[in-house]
């Protein structure tokens, strides 16, 4: 059974201009010890899948249908109080921008420690605080610089240290949203190698959110593509990047050019993702794709399995011609 | 003329002070621009890329005279523009232009796009009615492929998409017909797909009415694509130079090859080696002592702590900082 | 939006459209519908005083300290001048002095604070120097000073508060300009060599109309408030007709001894209704043009 499984989830958000249905149907599935990235350009919608997940939406914004089955347990049912077991204990987030909101007045390790106490009544601080200094080893900051404050970490050591956060009760699942945004190259693979290490050390489950497919490639197991609240195609790795499917990926992979081998034009797809507020009825893609028939835009083609384990939304998949090569 | 712009010897420098009162603190000096070299010929892009605080963006800045050089030469067309005021420079603005990297607040948000677009035409009085205005106007939004360019005209930044703005932001310099053109970082917040079309655009326009650029980006990768040269620099030092072919395929510079190896590749399957670089790039207000790099060089020695490093040419369009070039 | 269409149309179009959202926003703040019809209902009555009026209020036309019969709504005052015509025509001065005050104060603390903003270094430590002595002065003592110096008068109350309070709003200005001074756009409009004057009326300027709107409201019933109360001391122009003079008449005549509420109540009334119309919609209005300064800003 997969560690978490989302079915059908649907996700709108009120607002004055209307209602924006974010999540319009989501279908994604976590195993155990696996890392799923969830890939998009903004407004795609994967923030909402974390968020959604926790349980961590905003006043304005409600799951409309669907089901989160965490370990054999419906989360969409469940009310508040029975969250917080579950939240940072089982399944924690690293959101977008975390290491710029630590608290500038705090020190780090006080806000670690914080967090911690939070999350487990019992624990006594000067347990709490042993805690802290093992996790600020464990992704790579000496635990002497508990007592600096934040604007005497750099980037990377701010984002260590927020991960640590995150890791604190021991989670199952870890959740996070644009990990290395604001990194520096160096930093960034330095920021990928801990989260692998750290994955196969506690036996993390991971969920990575990010437009970026280079990052994607370098730690995670599978791939899930979204586009205007729908996820398009979903497979391992390997077979995303080795034979896309669906029109979106393929542009997607394109997009970002490559260090290595020649240098090719990319192409790129005209025009915007749809208005959520009133999606259209047939492919969400249908005005951008070249590979558009009359049947995309009468019915919205179903996700389905086409190929063991790779799973594509699209009528003309077959005929999806791969627009780049693999460097060698 | 051949060389649209020459730098040489380019310094700027910030006054940090540190103590409780200026009269009694040691004034520090922030060099975030050190003696930095190169030339831009017409027609052409050169990238200047580096890790954040390495001096790019304020090369960029200073070579427009938005920051006032503190030492070395500025030459545009043969002119030298070190030292003129600012009523002298405002005669030369027109040819050379920024294009800058937040879509959400390059653009007055309280000015619609006429006005927008209007500003660089009235400063330099370049429209003799407001009919001829309107004209240039609907022209520019047009060689931005804004299509229709009526829809664009009255609109506000906050009713356009980041790629809408990046083109509104291009037409503002296009406008006054640039012979140079510095490009701080143009797509790097914007999606995947809209970067491509913004960059292709950019391209085009390039080909079309002719301009030189200086590009400045962290992404290794994108510079490949777009630059014909490329410059690393560290700490305000350009550490190696040339084609971008040398540059990207043969790194001479350690921090370079550092740099490359870390780039992430849209491929799970690519084998990287990673070269191991040590500890964070050091505060810019105590640059180490000869060349910048050694205390994160694997293989500096007493010679690189000492001495510090010029740019030798060591092929046809190809110069690196670092005696040990050949060594390693 | 229509293909080839006229750009002239569709910026009226786009203007027309903000107007009819900004109208939309405002109607939501029942309060601040109020505070309009309120206010409305003040001009109104200021502008048709002529017209509405029974008698000429500066001529005697009854029995000194009348009460109110059918001829006299609100009785007669001790010149025996109809109080209901002194009232109306009191609408004039009292708002006439309010927005005056309160134009001379906006005008002038914008262009310090826009100033000292924008230059930074000597220039601005220099005007805020002198706004932080403007700040210390205590208003009454002045305000009398200024009176005894040059005679009673209503446009003395104006110039007193212009005085008095320009130095507050120059430091609201100035700190946004600070702001807004670091924006990119800003940096770009350099780029393009655009001149000094032109960033801070064109570029800057623009973002401070909200506050200097809000602002101008305020004042305006601060100002009413003020002139009510400084003619009440005697340090108006007693021969205008104000609610503030019609006050200190019905003070020093004995109105409240002999219990004459037909004297003071009404321009009592008629200043609290004005400075609460005011409130209310700058209130309004700054839900609406300036989301961000509330502290609780919700979103949806």
């Amino acid at each position: 059974m997969a560690l978490i499984e989302i079915k059908q989830l649907k996700t709108s958000y009120f607002t004055p201009e209307g209602t924006v249905k974010a999540i319009d149907g989501v279908s994604l599935k976590l195993e155990k010890g696996h890392a799923l990235g969830l890939v998009g350009e903004s407004g795609c919608g994967k923030t909402t899948v974390a968020l959604s997940s926790m349980k961590l939406l905003p006043s304005n914004a409600r799951i409309t249908g669907g089901d989160i089955m965490f370990d054999g347990e419906n989360l969409v049912t469940k009310t508040d109080e029975e969250m917080n077991q579950i939240r940072w204990k089982r399944i924690s987030l690293v959101f977008q921008g975390a290491m710029n909101a630590l608290n500038p007045v705090f020190k780090v390790g006080d806000q670690i420690v914080e967090a911690i106490m939070t999350h487990n009544r019992n624990m006594a601080k000067s347990e709490a605080t042993k805690r802290t200094r093992e996790l600020l080893e464990l992704v790579g900051v000496d635990s002497s610089r508990a007592q600096d404050y934040p604007h005497e970490f750099s980037g990377g050591m701010k984002q260590r240290a927020v991960i640590a956060m995150a890791l604190s009760c021991d989670p199952d699942v870890l959740v996070a949203d644009e990990p290395t945004t604001a990194l520096d190259v160096i930093t960034q693979g330095r920021i990928l190698a801990l989260i692998r290490e750290l994955q196969a050390k506690l036996e993390l489950s991971l969920i990575v959110i990010t437009h970026d497919l280079s990052l994607t490639a370098e730690i995670c197991s599978e791939i899930a593509i979204m586009y205007a609240a729908k996820i398009v195609e979903f497979g391992k790795t390997k077979d995303i990047y080795d034979e896309p499917m669906h029109p979106y990926t393929n542009a997607l992979l394109s997009a970002f050019p490559s260090i290595l081998g020649p240098i090719r034009k990319m192409e790129t797809l005209a025009g915007f993702p749809p208005d959520l507020r009133n999606p259209p009825s047939g492919c969400r893609l249908f005005p951008r794709c070249p590979y558009a028939e009359d049947r995309c835009k009468e019915k919205e083609p179903e996700l389905e399995e086409v190929t063991r384990g790779h799973f594509v939304a699209c009528y003309n998949w077959g005929q999806v011609k791969q627009l780049w090569k693999k460097p060698s | 003329m051949e060389e649209t712009l020459v730098v040489q010897n380019l310094e700027k420098r910030f006054p940090v002070s540190r103590g409780i009162s200026p009269f009694f603190g040691k004034t520090l000096w922030v060099r975030a621009v050190d003696r930095v070299n190169f030339t831009i010929k017409r027609d052409e892009i050169l990238g200047l890329a580096g890790e954040s605080g390495c001096g790019k963006t304020t090369t960029g800045r200073t070579i427009l005279k938005l920051f006032e050089p503190t030492g070395g030469k500025i030459l545009f067309e043969g002119h030298d523009i070190t030292n003129l005021k600012p009523s002298a420079m405002k005669q030369y603005r027109p040819y050379m232009q920024m294009v800058f990297q937040d879509p959400y607040r390059s653009l007055n948000p309280r000015k619609n796009v006429m006005s927008i677009l209007s500003l660089p035409i009235d400063t330099h009085r370049l429209a003799k009615s407001r009919s001829e205005k309107l004209e240039m106007i609907m022209k520019v939004l047009d060689e931005v492929r804004l299509h229709p360019p009526e829809r664009y005209v009255y609109k506000y930044p906050h009713e356009l998409s980041g790629g809408e703005r990046q083109r509104i932001a291009l037409a503002k310099v296009l406008v006054l017909r640039p012979k140079l053109i510095v490009a701080d970082e143009p797509v790097s917040m914007l999606d995947a797909l809209v970067r491509i079309s913004v960059l292709d655009l950019l391209l085009d326009l390039k080909k079309k009415t002719g301009f030189a650029c200086l590009f400045i980006t962290h992404d290794l990768a994108l510079a490949r694509y777009t630059c014909d040269r490329i410059g690393i620099m560290y700490l305000g030092r350009i550490i190696e130079m040339g084609s971008k072919d040398a540059v990207i395929n043969q790194p001479a510079h350690p921090y370079t090859k550092a740099l490359i190896s870390a780039v992430p590749v849209p491929d799970p399957s690519a084998r990287k080696v990673q070269l191991k670089v040590s500890g964070d790039v050091p505060s810019p207000i105590d640059t180490p002592s000869g060349c910048p790099f050694h205390p994160r060089c694997p293989y500096a020695d007493d010679r690189c702590r000492e001495e510090e490093q010029q740019l030798v040419r060591i092929d046809a369009d190809h110069y690196v900082a670092c005696y040990k070039h050949n060594l390693i | 939006m229509v293909k080839n269409q006229n750009p002239e149309l569709s910026r009226i179009q786009h203007f027309r459209e903000e107007i009819s959202e900004f109208w939309k926003s405002y109607r939501r703040s029942k309060l601040g519908l109020a505070g309009l019809v309120l206010f409305l209902f003040f001009v109104a009555v200021a502008f048709a005083a002529p017209l509405i009026a029974p008698y000429d209020p500066f001529s005697r036309v009854g029995p000194p300290f009348g009460a109110p019969s059918l001829s006299h709504i609100l009785g007669t005052n001790d010149a025996g001048q109809d109080i209901f015509s002194e009232l109306l025509y009191g609408t004039r001065t009292s708002l006439l002095v309010g927005i005056s005050a309160a134009l001379i104060v906006s005008a002038f603390g914008t262009i310090v604070g826009l100033v000292a903003g924008y230059f930074g270094g000597i220039i601005e430590n220099t005007l805020m120097r002198i706004t932080d002595i403007f700040l210390l002065v205590p208003d009454l003592p002045f305000i009398m000073i200024l009176a005894l110096y040059l005679g009673p008068s209503v446009w003395n109350i104006v110039l007193a508060i212009g005085i008095l309070w320009w130095s507050g709003t120059a430091r609201v200005i100035r700190s946004i300009v600070l702001t807004i001074k670091e924006e990119p756009f800003i940096e770009a409009a350099k780029a393009i060599g655009a001149s000094n004057r032109h960033i801070m009326l064109s570029e800057i300027l623009p973002h401070t109309i909200p506050v200097i709107i809000v602002g101008v409201i305020r004042f305006t019933g601060f100002g009413v408030l003020y002139e009510a109360g400084l003619s009440f001391l005697g340090l108006g122009d007693p021969t205008a007709k104000s609610w503030g003079t019609m006050l200190h008449f019905a003070q020093a005549r004995g109105a409240f001894l002999r219990g004459m509420w037909w004297w003071f109540f009404p321009p009592g009334l008629c200043i609290s209704l004005t400075i609460i119309s005011f409130t209310l919609i700058s209130f309004s209005l700054d839900r609406i043009l300036n989301p961000k300064m509330r502290g609780m800003g919700r979103g949806g």
